[in-house]
Parts: structure tokens; sequence; C-alpha cells
């Protein structure tokens, strides 16, 4: 073979054959050579067309280190990754290839893409509750705190979520320029019955107030509308499309009329039904799987449920399978994920992570259940160490 | 026309396809058809047994190349029916596009000239998983293409994704 026609060749593809090409890589590591090999390249392999990665778990990280671990289903490992923009960082949330970033020692809230390194801040963060007494030491191990009486103590930053009691919700994609796909950020605030939101780029964050009868606890969205639940168990919608000419009031508001196990969650699946998803993790016992099979009669792992919002109240409906679709969970997150590609990932499964014995010692653990009840496997384990301060998040990659 | 129509004389529909090298390759219309190109081709001008539609192809589709699409078209004319069903196409398939890189650039064009979009999908997943794993010098050098960034611009890109090079 003439091997000076490949040469040559190979350079000249067109754009439309190299764009197939990228498009039949399945991992972002590949992707991300394959954009960096010459200009033509680069151009065929947008950064939109990138194939849905399979979720990464971000393992327990100390936040004053540079190093973060992220544990790979699909290689079965652990993958370890240098992320300067990270440090004296905490993650509060992850969705859609972004981390929700809070700086502890400033309380400044931040987008942050991991794998491009992009960031976008979001609005100052002064006027939110926090616990003013509580500062990073300077030795950077703790915080330090000064009790009313001018007591001082010290608090582990796995305690954070005393010092800043936020929880941060992404239920829409950011665009790495900001405010692309109308990107919303919201926030919870300890015992506020507000829900407050910006758009990145926002000057200041939105506040629509007591309209929740409890904290939010878990936000989807869809077509538009956003679906809270809050902490008593109820279900709002509301329309952000009109916002922000028009502040949006709740158009819809019902108790969930089911009994719901210690976790619940709303999640927004890849074909867009929501589904009110819920899991009882004493059924998950990996120990002793066959044991409390007689006492416990209603112990299903995890149910879904679909919500089915027309007119003036939303219908019911338990689904029996997820499909090729599997559940990734951790406490504040519920990802519903079509898996049917992910090499690694297995269908009709929920991925869990859970921490396991005492102060001392005791173990990390991701799991995998079949949601039929017929199995269980550790995917791994691994030893709790004091400087996993912070807790482990599912987070999702792409590049943009 | 539809596949395997057959004419009064009882010969089935044949068609040509010349190389620029000169070689003839006669098939079938279904074989054909399995060309988007030749299909709309066949479809305007016809051809029969008796007096084949003789189609010239660009030089980039030397014989051999064209002996790889004949070879996937006939097969796949025939379909997942004959010879062991899909099990046995699918592995067909596999080995059809084993091929050294040089080859299998020529094929990617020929199967996109031709618009075979089914071939088309098998050589370019069998350049991914050429590539896959390679580091971006290795890519380079396997498909000799020549970096047209400049330093600056490399140093960026390396810098985005550090983890993506190591």
């Amino acid at each position: 073979m003439n091997s000076t026609v490949g040469t040559s060749g190979w350079s000249r593809l067109p754009h439309d054959l190299l764009r197939l090409v990228a498009e039949k890589l399945v991992r972002i590591s590949d992707y991300i050579r394959f954009r960096s090999v010459c200009k033509s390249w680069r151009s065929a392999a947008t950064p939109a067309n990138l194939r849905p990665q399979p979720p990464l778990l971000m393992l327990p990280y100390h936040p004053f280190t540079h190093a973060r671990s992220f544990f790979s289903l699909s290689t079965g490992k652990v993958h370890a990754l240098s992320l300067a923009e990270s440090y004296g960082k905490i993650v509060l949330n992850s969705a859609h290839g972004w981390l929700v970033t809070l700086d502890i020692t400033t309380g400044a809230l931040c987008l942050l893409n991991p794998i491009t390194g992009v960031q976008i801040d979001l609005p100052p963060t002064a006027d939110f509750y926090r616990l003013r007494a509580a500062h990073v030491s300077p030795d950077l191990r703790n915080y330090e705190v000064t009790d009313h009486k001018g007591r001082r103590d010290k608090l582990g930053f796995n305690m954070s979520f005393v010092v800043y009691p936020w929880e941060v919700f992404l239920p829409t994609k950011p665009g790495s320029t900001g405010n692309e796909e109308g990107c919303l950020v919201f926030i919870s605030i300890l015992h506020s019955r507000d829900v407050i939101y910006c758009t990145p780029g926002d000057k200041e964050w939105t506040t629509l107030e007591d309209v929740l009868a409890a904290r939010a606890w878990s936000m989807a969205h869809r077509e538009g509308r956003l679906y809270v639940l809050d902490g008593h168990r109820n279900l709002y919608m509301f329309d952000m499309a009109a916002a922000p000419s028009r502040p949006p009031a709740p158009l819809l508001t019902v108790t969930v009329p089911l009994g719901l196990a210690p976790l619940f969650s709303l999640a927004c699946t890849t074909n867009r039904e929501l589904l009110l998803v819920v899991c009882n993790p004493r059924c998950a016992h990996g120990d002793e799987p066959h044991e409390d099979d007689d006492d416990d009669d209603d112990g299903e792992l995890f149910q879904a449920f679909r919500v089915d919002v027309r007119g003036d109240s939303p219908e019911w409906s338990k689904v029996e399978s997820v499909g090729e679709r599997a559940v990734f969970w951790t406490e504040r997150q519920c990802w519903v994920v079509d898996v049917g590609d992910f090499h690694g990932c297995r269908e009709d499964c929920v991925y869990l992570w859970g921490a396991r014995g005492g102060r001392r010692g005791g173990v990390h653990r991701i799991e995998a259940f079949r949601r039929d009840g017929s199995g269980s496997e550790v995917l791994l384990e691994w030893e709790r160490s004091p400087s996993d301060a912070m807790r482990p998040l599912w987070i999702t990659t792409n590049l943009g | 026309m539809s596949e395997g129509t057959k004419e009064p004389d009882g010969g089935e529909e044949k068609v040509v396809l010349k190389t620029h090298d000169g070689q003839e390759f006669t098939v079938d219309m279904a074989t054909a058809n399995q060309s988007g190109t030749l299909k709309n081709l066949l479809s305007e001008v016809g051809s029969s047994s008796n007096n084949p539609q003789v189609i010239p192809l660009p030089s980039s589709i030397t014989s051999r190349v064209l002996g790889k699409v004949v070879e996937y078209c006939q097969r796949h004319a025939a379909g997942g029916g004959r010879r062991g069903g899909m099990q046995a196409l699918e592995q067909f398939d596999e080995e059809l596009v084993e091929l050294d890189k040089d080859m299998l650039l020529d094929v990617t064009y020929a199967a996109a000239f031709l618009d075979v979009p089914r071939l088309l999908d098998l050589t370019s997943q069998a350049v991914a998983d050429a590539i896959k794993n390679m580091s971006v010098e290795e890519v380079r050098h396997y498909f000799g293409v020549v970096s047209d960034f400049t330093e600056e611009e490399e140093k960026v890109i390396r810098s985005e994704c550090p983890w993506a090079f190591e």
C-alpha cells in the first residue's frame, strides 16, 4: 500500500468524516486528546458533541488540598485529579458537569467545570445566614468557633453544614459563558421557607419569600417549570419561564400522598419524565442481605413514582422498572441516568455511597443494588481517614 | 426500480462499477442499492442484464478499496437471513474493517462518497477504536498528521485538561 496516500490524507479528512470518528469516542479523555491533534480535528470535535459520560464519584477530600479523587464505574479505578481551582473550597452539589463550590474562607459561591477549569462566579452571599462566629483556623485544619460566652472551640470541616447551612440546586445546565440555556441556581437556607435563585451573571440573588411550607429538599426542572419538594413533602410547581418579568408564584402546591422512606428526591430523566424516587437505605444491608427479610415486608430499597402533572392535581403511578437507567444517589443528589451506553454501568440498579463504622475507623463503600432486590455488589471499599472531611458526590463530566 | 426485479428474459439486472485503474466489478441491483449514491443514480438511468449501466468511479476509489465496499454491500444485500444470521453478519463486519490505516482511510472515503452509512459507521468506529488510549503524539504519528497549533495554542490546550495528556 502506498503510504503517502494515507499520511497526507488523514489531516485532510473532511470535517464530516472527522466528526463521525469523534462521535464514536466514548471516553472524555480520548475526546480531549482527539481535539488536541490539530485545528481541523479540534473543530470537528465540538464540546457539545461529546457523548454523555457516566457519572464519577468524587471521593471524600480535604478542602485545603489540590487533589481530588474520582471513582470511575467504567474503569473500576480511582483517578486522581489536581484541581487548583478547588483549593479551600467545598462542593455543595454537582449536576450537568458542573460543581457548585463554596469558598469556606470567604463564603463565595462559584460554578466550576472540573474538566475545563472554567469558573462562573455567583452573586455575593453576604446576606445569607451563616455561623458568623466560625472562621477557618490559621493552620487550615478546622473551623474555630467562639460561643456567646467567648469560649473557643473547634469544628471539623465535615461540619461545614453548620457553618454554612446552605443547600444549592442546579436543576438546569449552565453554558460555559453563563446564561446560555436560562441556567438557574437555587439556594435553600436552613429554617428558611424562601426560594432564592439567580441566573449566572446576575448581580444579586432573587428571593421568593415564604413560598414554601418548609425548607426546599429537592428540585427538578422540566420545560420551563421548576418542581420543588420541601421537607414536609409538599410538591410545588413554578413557572420559571415567566421570570424575571413576573416573579413566579407556585402554580401548584400539593402534599405528596405517599409514605416516603428516609431518602426521597425528584428526578428528571433524560426523556423528560418527572420521577419521585424514594430510597430506604436500611433495606440495603450489604453484609447480611437475607437477615432482615422476614420482619421487613415493606422493605423495598428503592421505589420510583411517575409524576404526571396535568390540571390541578398530579397523578402518581408506581414505576416497576427504570428500564435501561440506573439511579445514582448520595445524600443530596438523585440522578436517574440512561446507562445503556455506559461501559461498566448496570441497568435498573441503584448506586449508593455509604459510610460504615464508628468515629474511629470504619469504611466508605460504593455499592450497586439491583432494584428487583436480587442482589448487590460492593464496587469499592476503602478505609475512612481523618482527612476525609467532605462527603462524596456524584459528578458528571462535559466540556461546556 | 425495486431490488431483484427480473427482466422478461429471466436475467437479473446488473450494473458495472468501473474504477479509475480500469477494473470492472459487475454487481446485482440489490448490492448496488446498498449505496445511496448508486441507488439514486440508477433510479434515473436504469440498468439491465443485457446492457448493464457502466458507472465510472473517481480515482480515490481504487480497485482494492472498491473490492472491500462491494464485499460489504454483497453481504449486506443478502442480509442476516443467510449464512449464520445476525451474529455471523456482525462478525463479518468486524473482520471487514481489520485494515491498515491507509486502507481504512480509503474505505472511509469510499463509503462516504458512495453513501453506505453503515459501512461508514464501521470504519469510523474502527478509527475511534484505533486511537483510543493513544497519546496525542501517538495519534499524530500514527496518522501522519502534523499539528498546526502554535506553541502558545498547544500550551493552552494542554493546560486545560492536563490529566488527559498523562
